[in-house]
């Protein structure tokens, strides 16, 4: 069968225009996203979105983008198919940040504002670090050459191995599957394009997640500092290596065997069996459901959704984002929940003991 | 790595950190923006905050993820520094402390003893003649007896949390209020450490528990100088001191061995049980030549139970064995105790000496040892000396007395009888039951 031109395009831009909400892999028509020329009618169609407002620019942007990262995420969630990361208004997030307008990441609005502690300082969305520069805490490496940036050799998302953010990037999000079980084998097959990463993307991101939509973070029990490639907790490790796995720095003698120098991370809490964290999430016994405001990881590489914990082996697994949001919130140390102003009188509205879903003796 | 389902049973919750003391105080001046009782107040979750470790910064992460070392296991007891432990950062003093707690001792906040003569700090009360050893406490917590029964603790924990959960830890003292039941319990038993104890544990559960002056000539009582007339009903403030008898024997009792790097070998065992010693749960013999408050009421028992901190301090004591400075009402008006020659200071306050008894001089025994009713060795004797003997090393000369005085210690120590007679002149031996 001969096709015409016209033909091809018209079945290239209708199969484009299907949407595939549960894939959720970038769809809809190629000008979307894409700009063959950088012109229409002789006007710029690359541009840039600064506190909302759009510029355009003749410098074309790589892979035929119409903008950056920035230009895509920016905006609120209304729980739509693209996730907002940074908000030009000051998003709604509440006391734990699982009932307004973020989502899993949290939001980049506070830092963007000025305040470095309460988020990543990403070029683009905030100026560095005043304190820190460009080197992260817990980091035992020198400081970087570049300001922190969404993707690549300097960023969370993507191959480090490149450079530039597009780059890195290339390809993914039209090759992602937010049904099945990223193994982290690809950019694309990586949970939330963090290369190497493993999980279970939630399909609307975390927009006010419950027990049985969410994330499904992938930890590891270790029993080594050095241990647990894959986790979402090691990618952290990338940049604060000595809050997950300096040799020495997070256990005194031998890793889960011993005590605590620093908080742990990739670690079963079913190990401490008997003791507080038996009560995870206020739920005595068994059927201790899934918190989405201090969440575990788990081992278990299924698309089955882990709704509750302690229903199997190293299902309940400290992890970085048990109390850190990886983009921004409103409070000190990019906590999930008020930590700095626990206790309070108004516990819920100015301040909260997110710690207490697994420290639950200490509320 | 675990490799099978775990099932593990909830802990019950018997108290909440927000009702702590430390929950509602600990307020480290280094994390200024932090809520009064915050966890950042003794944890640092990654060693840093913002970058940067608060002071008092050591350069490393510490074990239990707090701000420095629980305990040095080299400290010199006796003479502790504040950088030896962890809780000395607070309940300590010196230019090292961090937020500084006043804490009295016993003899002071429930004894009636006046404020501000005795030590103000834990620290100081530990840097004593007399203290519990914590590097002692270590190693019974760790190698020694309490392994067995408190596997939460570690070579890394603090020695003071033996006997004290932080996060459950209650002020008990300060107000009036904090004797309404329940009791505001400082206490944890080293094998119950993740309960209070002594909140509704108290010495009401003995019967023949008095409660002590806490000032005679008032006649106020303690543990909250309540006034309770010599013959009035004691069991309100009972039920106001928590039952340190239970407490203390978690670890003192005849079962654990408690060794000790001073007072070697090992600690005497306490046996508070009816077949124990008399200041226990033994009946007395006869009768008993007493003071006030127990005068009065030895009528309505066969015998008075004690509480340990009756006549000891928990943390330390300028008296040897950690023996109070003020018993019953009364300051230890002699002379310190210094040695076990010399407990009649420590006696009287409870005991009639020939003075009290109407018999003789202050600080002299022999109404009770030979005149009494009750006495053991009535008489006297003829052969005196075989026991008021100083070339043996019995006793010491005292001035105006007409024998010299037999140390105390010769009979008179937990677990003991007149056995020490058997030597010495065999035929006086009674087999009483001497403490």
């Amino acid at each position: 069968m001969v096709l015409t031109r016209a033909a091809c395009i018209c079945l290239v831009g209708l199969l484009l225009a299907m949407t595939w909400p549960a894939w959720a892999k970038v769809s809809g028509p190629c000008v979307n996203c894409h700009t063959m020329h950088n012109s229409q009618a002789g006007s710029p169609m690359a541009y840039t979105v600064s506190s909302g407002v759009t510029t355009y620019t003749s410098t074309p942007n790589k892979g035929l983008l119409n903008t950056d990262c920035v230009g895509c995420h920016q905006g609120s969630n209304s729980g739509g198919p693209v996730p907002y990361v940074l908000d030009v208004s000051q998003p709604t997030y509440g006391a734990t940040g699982t009932e307004g307008d973020t989502l899993a990441g949290g939001n980049f609005y506070w830092v963007s504002q000025g305040n470095d502690r309460a988020g990543h300082n990403v070029a683009g969305l905030a100026g560095s670090d005043v304190a820190h520069g460009n080197l992260p805490p817990g980091s035992t490496d020198s400081a970087p050459l570049s300001q922190l940036t969404c993707a690549g050799t300097y960023g969370c998302h993507g191959a480090s191995t490149e450079i530039d953010a597009t780059v890195a990037l290339l390809g993914s999000h039209h090759a992602n599957d937010m049904t099945a079980w990223n193994d982290g084998s690809t950019v694309a097959k990586s949970y939330r394009f963090l290369d190497g990463v493993q999980g279970l993307e939630d399909s609307d991101y975390e927009y006010r997640p419950t027990s049985s939509a969410h994330n499904k973070y992938y930890g590891a029990d270790r029993t080594g500092e050095t241990e647990s490639s894959g986790t979402i907790s090691s990618h952290c490790g990338r940049c604060h290596n000595d809050f997950h796995n300096g040799v020495g720095e997070i256990s005194e003698g031998v890793f889960s065997n011993n005590v605590w120098l620093r908080h742990p991370t990739d670690f079963d809490m079913s190990n401490a069996a008997g003791s507080e964290y038996a009560a995870y999430n206020d739920y005595q016994g068994v059927g201790t459901p899934y918190s989405v405001i201090s969440p575990v990881a788990t081992a278990d590489t299924t698309t089955t959704l882990n709704q509750a914990v302690y229903q199997q082996a190293d299902d309940a697994i400290v992890m970085c984002l048990s109390c850190h949001r990886a983009h921004g919130s409103p409070y000190d140390g990019i906590l999930r929940w008020n930590y700095k102003n626990w206790p309070c009188e108004n516990e819920g509205t100015d301040c909260f003991n997110g710690c207490a879903i697994c420290h639950t003796t200490k509320d | 790595m675990s490799s099978a389902v775990v099932v593990i049973a909830p802990p019950v919750q018997a108290a909440s950190y927000r009702d702590s003391a430390h929950g509602s105080a600990v307020d480290r001046p280094a994390m200024s923006g932090y809520a009064i009782g915050n966890c950042a107040h003794c944890h640092e979750m990654h060693a840093s905050l913002a970058g940067v470790e608060p002071e008092p910064s050591g350069g490393s992460p510490h074990p239990y993820t707090v701000f420095a070392d629980n305990f040095t296991s080299g400290a010199t007891a006796g003479s502790y520094l504040v950088t030896d432990n962890f809780c000395f950062y607070c309940h300590g003093e010196g230019f090292e402390v961090v937020q500084a707690v006043a804490n009295a001792d016993y003899s002071t906040t429930f004894g009636g003893g006046s404020l501000g003569t005795l030590p103000q700090s834990i620290l100081a009360a530990f840097n004593q003649t007399s203290y519990h050893n914590l590097g002692d406490i270590q190693t019974f917590m760790t190698t020694g007896d309490g392994a067995a029964m408190s596997s939460w603790y570690t070579s890394s924990s603090n020695p003071c949390n033996a006997c004290h959960n932080p996060h459950l830890a209650k002020k008990n003292f300060g107000s009036s209020s904090v004797f309404s039941a329940p009791l505001a319990s400082a206490i944890s038993k080293p094998g119950d450490h993740f309960n209070l104890w002594g909140g509704s544990e108290t010495m009401a559960a003995y019967s023949g528990y008095e409660p002590p002056y806490a000032d005679r000539t008032s006649e106020a009582r303690e543990p909250d100088g309540t006034v309770v007339a010599a013959g009035g009903d004691g069991s309100g403030q009972a039920a106001k001191t928590p039952d340190y008898i239970g407490f203390c024997t978690d670890c003192h009792n005849t079962t654990n061995t408690i060794e000790s790097s001073t007072l070697p070998p090992t600690l005497r065992p306490i046996d508070w049980s009816s077949s124990g010693d008399k200041h226990g749960g033994l009946s007395r013999d006869v009768g008993i030549d007493i003071r006030e408050p127990f005068a009065s009421a030895q009528a309505g028992t066969t015998n008075f139970v004690l509480s340990c901190l009756d006549c000891h301090e928990p943390h330390g004591a300028s008296n040897i064995m950690l023996l109070r400075s003020r018993v019953n009402g009364e300051d230890m008006g002699l002379r310190e105790v210094s040695t076990t020659n010399d407990m009649g200071a420590l006696c009287q306050r409870c005991h009639k000496d020939d003075a009290a008894a109407g018999y003789g001089s202050a600080d002299q025994w022999r109404y009770i040892h030979h005149e009494s009713s009750d006495a053991p060795y009535p008489g006297p004797p003829n052969f005196c000396k075989g026991c008021h003997n100083t070339t043996a090393g019995y006793a010491t000369p005292v001035a105006g007395a007409s024998q010299p005085r037999i140390h105390c210690g010769q009979c008179h120590f937990h677990n003991s009888d007149d056995s020490w007679m058997l030597g010495v002149r065999s035929e006086e031996y009674t087999g009483r039951t001497t403490f």
